[in-house]
């Protein structure tokens, strides 16, 4: 307390030091010792910032327009990433970041990155910058960049504009669809084989397309095995509110689901908490996440979202990517339903096996509409 | 079956109510004391990311949650320090903060997990799943007691509705102050110790989801009174709990059912509730001799 008095009771000092007539904006600004306290640490600060990120080539969004943007003449190969949200975020944009990260180190490109804000103006401002500045890629990760993508794309001829989800394609704009979708359909089926109460459960983030689709899927696959099975679909709101996503899943257990999904990125540990308490089963989603719960996971729905990236800058660099909806999914090793090796044994018959591998083979060439209504 | 679901509707209540009434008596003690804390959020991810972290690494979750509660403090002591000792803008400095501790977990989970998303999982046995609710249940009528009838709570009253007055009568308004707010980082954080350590056992980015702020309007709701916030808390927490169940119900789109807990609260808010009355001082600095 003893540290603060020096300024609590400091209350009379901006009156005297500076004659009112020298400081003629005194009703606004007078300088007092908090400001000349404040100051300076704003200085301590931006110090201390430039001490610890000096060596960051960070891109600026400030270039100065010049049509067709201006292309630096080293011949090195330029990619880069807007992301939506934090790359922290061990999900969505970690994913894209990963894949940033692979263009990096396999085609030895030159990368830059930025976190761009929910809004049109902000996407588009973030292609633009990249595009003047002589980048040869540009990703907006996620299906809401599709729009200003095809809006910038005729300014910048020699850039290509990359959407992952999207859903349109320009001379030199590709989107780039993961079917996670049919991975989930293997999941839903092997579910329904799996429940002894013949209720399941799927639990989504934001009710977006996307997830709504690959939900969609999980209880196609369902039906596929057992057309009576109870299927629960709900959504939390959101991508980070684990109690949420546990009050939902001990909702759904309650009610008598016994296996359940998840498409609810960072709140998923809420999920996993409540399946290990009650001890039923349950599918991961993105990425191998059997260790989350070792005993309760079956298998996750795996998506090797980086390397399908890195794999189609790799095609437009070496000028074999034309513009177009690229679809990644089993076929392509883009998306994959792998099993908990650490599963307890005996619970997967191989009556189930052998029902599984035909479904795979079938959703392999195309046989089954697993994102039907 | 019909008991059982009764049954999971009132503990989900519970669970979802217990870090909101830890956040929102937390924001009381502050605020009667004239101190808007627009940093219940920040507090709470402080306290969250302090607890899991603290209790990976020593193995014991009474140690995370000191050290929950201390991190909870410490920033309480930030926003204090800005808003008594410097006189800032005290939902200025809230929002900042807040801002702050959205960057500040991931970037100390960078550095010793390698991982800026999450921390670690922890082993079943190393959570606290049931004793923060019960000491929210607690907190109530201890609020209650400090506030109403003891001559510190007394204190922070009159520095929150005269500053003026108390100051004259020799209360220094600062001190008080400052300990009002430490107070109310250290409930607020043990609401965010309970989202990491004891609904889940681990922490994630931004987890607090907004609860901070629902906090702040249940202490408008209960006009600042420690009952009427804690029927407001668990209103809130209830709403939430239907909302989770009626989902898959029926064929109501879900973004509907996502908004019924906000209709309701508008509705109550609008309709049966009175006029609130926040503390008079409330929000404004005292500066000493000034009218």
């Amino acid at each position: 307390m003893a540290i603060f008095s020096f300024f609590a009771t400091d209350d009379t000092d901006d009156t005297d030091y500076f004659p009112e007539r020298l400081f003629k904006m005194n009703a606004f600004f007078r300088p007092t010792t908090r400001t000349f306290v404040s100051l300076s640490l704003v200085l301590v600060f931006f110090a201390l910032a430039a001490a610890c990120g000096g060596k960051k080539p960070e891109p600026t969004g400030t270039a100065t327009p010049t049509p067709g943007g201006t292309r630096p003449n080293d011949g090195k190969f330029r990619v880069a990433l807007l992301s939506p949200g934090p790359i922290s975020d061990n999900g969505w944009n970690a994913l894209g970041y990963e894949a940033l990260k692979l263009t990096e180190k396999e085609l030895l490109a030159t990368i830059g990155h930025q976190q761009v804000k929910d809004s049109p103006a902000d996407r588009e401002q973030g292609y633009r910058a990249f595009a003047q500045q002589g980048f040869d890629v540009v990703i907006g990760h996620g299906g809401e960049f599709m729009d200003q993508a095809l809006a910038v794309a005729p300014e910048f001829p020699n850039t290509t504009f990359i959407v992952t989800a999207g859903d349109k394609f320009g001379p030199n704009v590709v989107s780039v669809v993961f079917d996670t979708g049919q991975a989930s359909y293997l999941a839903g089926a092997l579910a329904a084989l799996v429940t002894k109460t013949g209720k399941i459960g799927a639990i989504g983030g934001q009710n977006i397309p996307a997830a709504a689709r690959n939900l969609r899927a999980f209880r196609n696959g369902a039906l596929a095995v057992n057309p009576k099975i109870d299927v629960s679909i709900a959504f939390i709101g959101n991508w980070e509110d684990t109690a949420a996503a546990r009050q939902q899943a001990l909702a759904m257990i309650d009610k008598g689901a016994d296996v359940l999904i998840h498409d609810c990125d960072a709140a998923a540990p809420g999920v996993f908490q409540a399946i290990k308490e009650r001890n039923v089963l349950m599918f991961g989603m993105q990425k191998d996440q059997s260790d989350f719960a070792p005993d309760n996971v079956i298998a996750s729905v795996t998506s090797r979202m980086p390397e399908g990236i890195a794999d189609v800058v790799r095609r437009i660099r070496e000028k074999q990517q034309k513009g177009e909806v690229v679809h990644l999914g089993i076929r392509d090793n883009a998306v994959g339903f792998e099993m908990n090796k650490k599963f307890r044994k005996g619970l997967i018959t191989k009556e189930m096996e052998g029902n599984l591998n035909a479904l795979t083979v079938s959703v392999q060439k195309g046989q089954v509409d697993v994102f039907k209504e | 079956m019909t008991d059982s679901l009764v049954f999971s509707l009132l503990a989900s209540t519970l669970r979802l109510s217990t870090p909101l009434i830890l956040a929102a008596l937390g924001g009381m003690y502050s605020e009667k004391s004239g101190v808007i804390n627009m940093a219940l959020e920040g507090i709470m991810l402080a306290g969250a990311f302090t607890a899991a972290a603290v209790t990976h690494f020593t193995g014991n979750p009474w140690i995370g949650l000191v050290a929950g509660i201390a991190a909870g403090i410490a920033v309480a002591g930030l926003h204090a320090f800005c808003c008594i000792a410097c006189k800032a803008d005290q939902v200025v400095v809230g929002t900042a903060i807040n801002i702050l501790m959205l960057g500040v977990p991931p970037l100390l989970s960078g550095a010793f997990f390698e991982s800026t998303g999450s921390t670690p999982s922890l082993q079943q046995s190393q959570t606290l799943p049931n004793l923060p609710i019960i000491v929210a249940l607690l907190a109530v009528p201890i609020t209650y007691f400090v506030l109403f009838k003891t001559s510190f709570g007394l204190r922070i009253r009159a520095v929150g509705e005269t500053p003026e007055a108390a100051d004259t009568a020799g209360v220094s308004v600062s001190r008080i102050r400052y300990a009002s707010v430490l107070i109310s980082g250290g409930l607020a954080a043990l609401g965010g110790v309970y989202l990491s350590i004891g609904q889940n056992s681990l922490y994630t980015r931004n987890m607090t989801a907004g609860r901070g702020y629902i906090a702040l309007a249940a202490l408008i709701f209960g006009n600042w009174m420690p009952t009427r916030v804690l029927v407001a808390c668990l209103l809130f927490g209830f709403m939430d709990a239907v909302q989770i169940r009626l989902q898959g119900v029926g064929k109501i789109p879900t973004q509907f059912i996502q908004i019924v807990p906000y209709i309701f609260t508008m509705i109550v808010l609008a309709g049966f509730i009175g006029r609130s009355t926040p503390p008079r001082a409330l929000g404004v600095a005292y500066e000493k001799g000034k009218r």
